[in-house]
Order: structure tokens, then C-alpha cells, then sequence
């Protein structure tokens, strides 16, 4: 194998890895999914390119997040629009730290996902109801509220409240393991 | 798909919780793709990162290609001079070739754009340029080989148009000036045709090709006095007028008969303004000379020296 090859591998197995949480990371930052995901993809075209410079004692995917949050910026200020505040995406991207720390400790080798899925399962059925249409239907809280018969302040409370659950569900479990 | 927070701020005015906005970022990715591989993002990404190494590849061999070919063009080039033993000639600055004004002795101001400062010799002037030479000083313009003109003391002339001017092997394009007050005598040697030397005035603009002549402009005289050539004179109401050698016209002026005392005669004051012209030819030529030293004189004030007799 060539150093071309081998450096397309590497990288390749880096992405097999990371790619999820790099994508849940730019769609963190970015409301609109296809815009986040455009993000991403430069990101992770941008530190191909840098690969020689990736110290392999540190974590790989902070590295892209931080490629990432480099992205975000240089696209809303093209764009001539205000980014989120930099304390805030620091905020962010110390969870996915939190959480990349932890899925390398865990002993039962469960990724975030599959975390996360478990601790979805632990949603009550309004929750569930809530959370489905909203994440895997790409419902609007308004069109949500309409089919549930409920008003749009409440789906989001709900929602709210689904998040909070996932977020101390995966902290424990993740600690957990 | 609609987020419920925009950037900073909820619908309900307070800031997002990050953690939230963490957990709500991987639920997206799961709704998108469940727990296992986003496939089609990894191939999108992947074959993006391979085009772009290709890429990088192409560009990078093009530029041995080109680096090659540019090392063996300089190699051939020092051959070639070697050979002849000269380095083809090469052009002049456009700014050296553009008209240039010369100050007899100091006292003038140049306004260009919102910029004024006092004229050094040898300024290029440019479109909208106005100068204005103060009163007991004199001036030289040199617009090219072909056109040049002493701008009498307390005159104030706006270059309304300049084209850059070589030589007279060129292609040659007219200039056009406002005479705004005092008096100008252009030396204008023939220009080409469709080419003229246009001065534009309160009263209408005079246009020549191949003339020498004295203008006055003030609040209450316009006058042209033509020594060689002719002058074309065009009014507010397009009437033309031909002035030729030889003769002189008063186009606005107060008549000199039956004049009160203390009133302004057209003569006297045409005569006070010719005589602010004191510029000799020899004075010309020292200030044509002094700029020729300037490291990148101008081809065609080499001619125009030379054409004056004034040894480099």
C-alpha cells in the first residue's frame, strides 16, 4: 500500500468511528439539518487535508469538532449572519468531550448511540409520542401540537422535558458502564 | 426540519441550555440514521476527500509542468542575450507618459479629487485635475509631443479629459481642458484626425488640431488670438466661428466706446492677462530639461528637447 492509500485508510477508519458524533455536533450548532450537514462534510474534508498535522495521542473527533466549529463560524459570517455565542459552543462541544471520555472508559464497549437509543426507550408514552414525531418525522411543534390536540406550548415543555430525561439518562449510564 | 430555539434564543426569550442543545443534536443524527453508520454521508465524504487528493495531485504536477517549461524559457532568454547583447527595450510607467506640469517658480496648487496640494515639477496631471497657479508665478504644461501650453499666473485650468499620450507613432487621442479664469497660450503641433485639442470656456468651447493661439478667460472677457493654424469656436447656441491666423476675437466682452469712467475695457484687461504670460522659450527649455534628468523621462519629451535644441 502506497503513503496515498494508507493515509485514505487511516482516515477512513478515523470517519468510520467519529462520524456520528461529528454530525450530531454540527447539528448542535446549526438549525437547518442539510446546512449542518454541509458543514460537517467541509469539516471533515478540511482535516483530510490536514491529517499530517493530527497529533494521534489526542482524540479525533475533538480535533474535527474543533475543524467543525472553525466551519460553522466561517459559514454564518459569510453568510452575514449571527453565529451562536462562542461561550455557548464551548459548552457543547465539553458534553461531547464528557461523553467521548466516558464511551472510552465504558467496559461494555456501547457506543452514545446506542446509549442514547436505550434511555429513549425509558420515555413514557406521551414522551415517546412527542419525541418521535418531532426527531424521526421532522414534524413542526405546531403541526404536533394541531395532531395531538394540544397547544404548541405544551409539546415544547414536553420536549424540553425529554431532552433533560435523555441528557441525565446518558450521563448515568454512560458513568455507568 | 424546524429547531424550537434559533441560535441564542428560545421562542420563550430565554438562552438555550448547550447541554440540551448537545442531546439535541445526537437525536437528530439518530432520527436520521439510527445507531448504526451513516453510509451514504461516509461515501459522500469519502469521495470527496479522493477528488480532492487527486486534485491536489493534477495541480501539483501542472505546476512541475509550468516550473519546468518557465526554467527552460529563462535559460533560452540568457542565451538570446548573451547572443545580442542587449535587453529589449521596454515601456515607460504610464504615469511618466501621462501630461505633465511644470512650475517655472513655485506657487500653484493642484486639486486632485479631495486631495489639494502645492505643484512639484514634473506632476502627472490627471482627468479632474484642476490647477490653479498663483499670481506672479507661471507655468509650462507638457501634454505630449504634439501639444503643450504656458498657463499664465492666477489662472485656474480644470483637465477635463486626458488620454495617455506615447509617442507619435502611437495612436494619438485628444485632451479637452476648462480654462475657469486667466490665460493660456497652447502650442498645438497637428493632431490626428478625429483628434482635437479642446478648451471649454463660460461662452462655448474652442477646438483645434494644428494652431497656436492665446486665450483669455475672465468673468467679463473671452478672447482668442490665433498665431499660426486655426481655431474653431463653437457657442451656447452651436454657432461655429473660424478663427485663423492672423486674427483675434473678442467672443464676450464690454464694448470699448462710450464707456464711463472707472468701467472695465475689454482691451486693457485682455492686455493684463496676455502679459501674465512671461514665460521665454529659453525658460521652457531649462524646466523640459530638468525634468528629462528624472530617471524615467518620458520618450516624447526627449523629442520635444530635442526639437528645441537643448543638448541632454
Amino acid at each position: 500500500m502506497n503513503d496515498k492509500e494508507a493515509k485514505l485508510t487511516k482516515f477512513e477508519v478515523l470517519l468510520n468511528r467519529d462520524h456520528k458524533k461529528i454530525l450530531a455536533f454540527a447539528f448542535s450548532l446549526v438549525s437547518d439539518v442539510h446546512q449542518a450537514r454541509d458543514i460537517a462534510q467541509e469539516a471533515m474534508i478540511t482535516a483530510f487535508k490536514k491529517l499530517e498535522e493530527y497529533d494521534e495521542s489526542k482524540d479525533f473527533g475533538k480535533w474535527v469538532r474543533g475543524i467543525v466549529r472553525m466551519k460553522y463560524l466561517e459559514h454564518f459570517r459569510h453568510n452575514r449572519e449571527i453565529p451562536m455565542s462562542e461561550e455557548i459552543i464551548e459548552l457543547i462541544d465539553s458534553n461531547y468531550a464528557r461523553w467521548d471520555a466516558a464511551e472510552n472508559d465504558a467496559v461494555s464497549g456501547e457506543s452514545l448511540f446506542q446509549v442514547l437509543n436505550e434511555c429513549v426507550g425509558k420515555l413514557n408514552d406521551e414522551q415517546r409520542v412527542v419525541m418521535d414525531k418531532f426527531y424521526y418525522q421532522r414534524q413542526k411543534t405546531g403541526e404536533i401540537a394541531k395532531s395531538e390536540n394540544l397547544n404548541e406550548a405544551t409539546i415544547r415543555k414536553r420536549l424540553e422535558r425529554v431532552r433533560f430525561m435523555l441528557k441525565d439518562c446518558i450521563d448515568k449510564n454512560l458513568s455507568a458502564q | 426540519m424546524e429547531k424550537e430555539y434559533n441560535n441564542n434564543i428560545t421562542k420563550s426569550g430565554e438562552k438555550p441550555d448547550p447541554a440540551l442543545l448537545a442531546v439535541d443534536g445526537l437525536l437528530l443524527e439518530m432520527g436520521r440514521n439510527g445507531t448504526g453508520n451513516d453510509s451514504d454521508f461516509l461515501r459522500e465524504v469519502m469521495a470527496a476527500v479522493r477528488k480532492e487528493d487527486n486534485e491536489k495531485h493534477h495541480v501539483f504536477t501542472i505546476f512541475r509542468i509550468v516550473a519546468s517549461l518557465a526554467a527552460m524559457l529563462a535559460v533560452v532568454s540568457g542565451v538570446i542575450f548573451m547572443f545580442y547583447g542587449r535587453i529589449p527595450s521596454g515601456t515607460v510607467d504610464d504615469k511618466d507618459k501621462m501630461p505633465c506640469i511644470l512650475v517655472c517658480s513655485p506657487g500653484g496648487l493642484i486639486k486632485s479629487g479631495n486631495k489639494e496640494e502645492a505643484i512639484i515639477n514634473g506632476m502627472s496631471l490627471k482627468t479632474d485635475d484642476t490647477v490653479h497657479i498663483f499670481k506672479s508665478r507661471s507655468a509650462f504644461v507638457q501634454f505630449s509631443c504634439r501639444a503643450s501650453m504656458e498657463v499664465g499666473s492666477g489662472s485656474i485650468i480644470q483637465f477635463n479629459d486626458i488620454h495617455t499620450i506615447t509617442d507619435k507613432r502611437q495612436k494619438l487621442s485628444g485632451t479637452g481642458i476648462s480654462l475657469k479664469d486667466g490665460v493660456i497660450q497652447a502650442d498645438i503641433s497637428g493632431l490626428k484626425d478625429g483628434d482635437a485639442f479642446t478648451v471649454a470656456t463660460a461662452q462655448g468651447v474652442f477646438m483645434t488640431q494644428k494652431s497656436s493661439f492665446i486665450l483669455v478667460e475672465t468673468p467679463e472677457v473671452c478672447f482668442v488670438e490665433v498665431n499660426n493654424g486655426s481655431v474653431r469656436f463653437r457657442d451656447e447656441n452651436g454657432l461655429l466661428s473660424v478663427i485663423n491666423a492672423g486674427q483675434s476675437k473678442v467672443i464676450h466682452g464690454v464694448n470699448t466706446s462710450g464707456l464711463a469712467a472707472g468701467t472695465i475695457d475689454s482691451a486693457e484687461v485682455i492686455n493684463e492677462y496676455k502679459n501674465r504670460l512671461t514665460l521665454q522659450s529659453r525658460d521652457i527649455e531649462e524646466l523640459l530639461l530638468q525634468l528629462s534628468k528624472k530617471k524615467k523621462a518620458d520618450i516624447c519629451l526627449r523629442e520635444v528637447i530635442s526639437k528645441r535644441d537643448v543638448s541632454l
